[in-house]
């Protein structure tokens, strides 16, 4: 009978986690604004960076409502540096996301190489990670500050 | 005596016929002749007036800078396209344009361009800035290129090559207006702290904006001088409007896009 209580007070535990996620099993997507700032204020970034929409800078599939809730900071023209959180519908559109997000980064290392190729190391450590609905890209002068400013799993 | 009297009368008839008034009446039957009315002079007639004749405008002068005029409304850019490099990508992120084609790319130069470098991404892959313009016509294009040819120490090349763009521009866009967009000077203070080329001057800034000068007014196409907006009483970006002496903070595309609204050419807006 313990047994028995022990394992359903186990279950419960488990179902009362996933309810946090949004979707059983799933794991917890990063929220912008806490993410984002947490970077900015890491000291991680060699300028200011601006808020833009996200929208302008990578090219998503999809409608504007579809990233509802996503967040970028990115440099204004002096650097290729970056905090953005792309807060989308579901994993699929996560999955798409950080392909996009990939390729930009791709294409950013090609166009600094012979233009300031100081940045390619800051593209090359970039950080592009997907946790849920959101997927996470840092390109920072620091990147190991950057790293430890994201919040755990 | 008897024979006197009818003389006499004859006499007198006679000497009433010379003396009678014109407008009295006649002893005799026949009405003396109406003397003619003394007549109205006749009016000459008032020379038609000389049409005052309709001035021919001016012709406008492609070597000064389009003046200033009232804002447009951002609707007026809708046919336009911007080509330029990542000064120019920064006015599509920050300005606040919106619906607006650009034809951009960091560190994109005059050379690139004619070489038709492969840099603008479209649904059929990427493509040289000229071949975009074969895909579509535009009413206004709008071209700021030669910060990052500063350090080729070619100024005639940079010339010949600028030209040549213009010249390919006005083929493969025969309706467009084009306006050529003075190069933004940079803050000494700035590029030197965050040490950026050396060849990143305004000295070669000015030589290549007097380029630029020239070559709108020898193709007959507009000169916007942006350079206006943003400098100080030194002529300089401020050193506070700029990260790394080139690139401006956000205000700095906001104040570039409210110039363009206040200097569209008058011929484009009657």
């Amino acid at each position: 009978m313990k047994k028995l209580i022990c394992a359903l007070l186990a279950c419960a535990l488990l179902l009362a986690v996933c309810a946090g996620c949004g979707k059983e099993g799933q794991e917890a997507s990063f929220q912008p604004e806490q993410t984002v700032q947490a970077l900015l204020d890491s000291g991680a970034f060699s300028e200011t960076l601006e808020e833009l929409d996200p929208t302008l800078l990578f090219s998503l599939s999809g409608e504007a409502e579809d990233y509802e809730g996503s967040l970028l900071y990115y440099s204004t023209g002096a650097t290729a540096e970056t905090a953005a959180v792309i807060s989308v519908r579901d994993a699929d559109q996560a999955a798409a996301a950080a392909e996009v997000l990939r390729t930009w980064v791709e294409d950013q290392i090609e166009a600094e190489r012979n233009y300031r190729p100081a940045e390619v190391e800051k593209l090359e450590h970039a950080i592009l990670e997907t946790r849920g609905n959101s997927v996470l890209l840092v390109v920072a002068a620091d990147w190991e500050k950057a790293a430890q400013a994201i919040p755990a799993k | 005596m008897r024979k006197l009297i009818p003389l006499i009368l004859l006499v007198a008839l006679l000497a009433a016929g010379c003396t009678s008034d014109p407008d009295a009446a006649q002893v005799s039957g026949a009405p003396a002749p109406t003397p003619p009315a003394s007549a109205e002079p006749t009016p000459t007639p008032s020379p038609a007036p000389t049409p005052t004749p309709t001035p021919t405008p001016e012709p406008y002068d492609y070597s000064a800078p389009v003046p200033e005029s009232e804002a447009v409304e951002d609707s007026w850019f809708a046919d336009a396209v911007f080509i330029g490099d990542s000064r120019t990508d920064g006015l599509r992120l920050y300005s606040g344009i919106k619906d607006v084609d650009f034809l951009c790319y960091k560190g994109l130069t005059v050379f690139e361009v004619m070489d038709n470098k492969a840099v603008i991404q479209t649904d059929d892959g990427k493509v040289g800035v000229l071949q975009a313009l074969e895909q579509k016509q535009y009413g206004k294009i709008y071209l700021m290129l030669g910060i990052n040819e500063l350090g080729y120490y070619n100024d005639q090349g940079f010339a010949d090559t600028y030209a040549a763009v213009v010249d390919q521009i006005m083929e493969l866009q025969p309706d467009a207006d084009i306006y050529l967009q003075s190069l933004i000077p940079v803050s000494t203070e700035k590029c030197l702290q965050t040490k950026q080329p050396y060849y990143v001057t305004n000295e070669q800034i000015a030589v290549y904006n007097e380029i630029i000068e020239t070559i709108a007014a020898e193709k007959q196409v507009y000169l916007v001088n942006v350079k206006e907006a943003l400098v100080n009483e030194d002529g300089e970006l401020p050193a506070d409007a700029s990260s790394d002496g080139i690139h401006f903070h956000k205000e700095g595309y906001q104040t570039w896009y409210q110039y363009l609204k206040t200097h569209a050419a008058e011929e484009e807006l009657s």
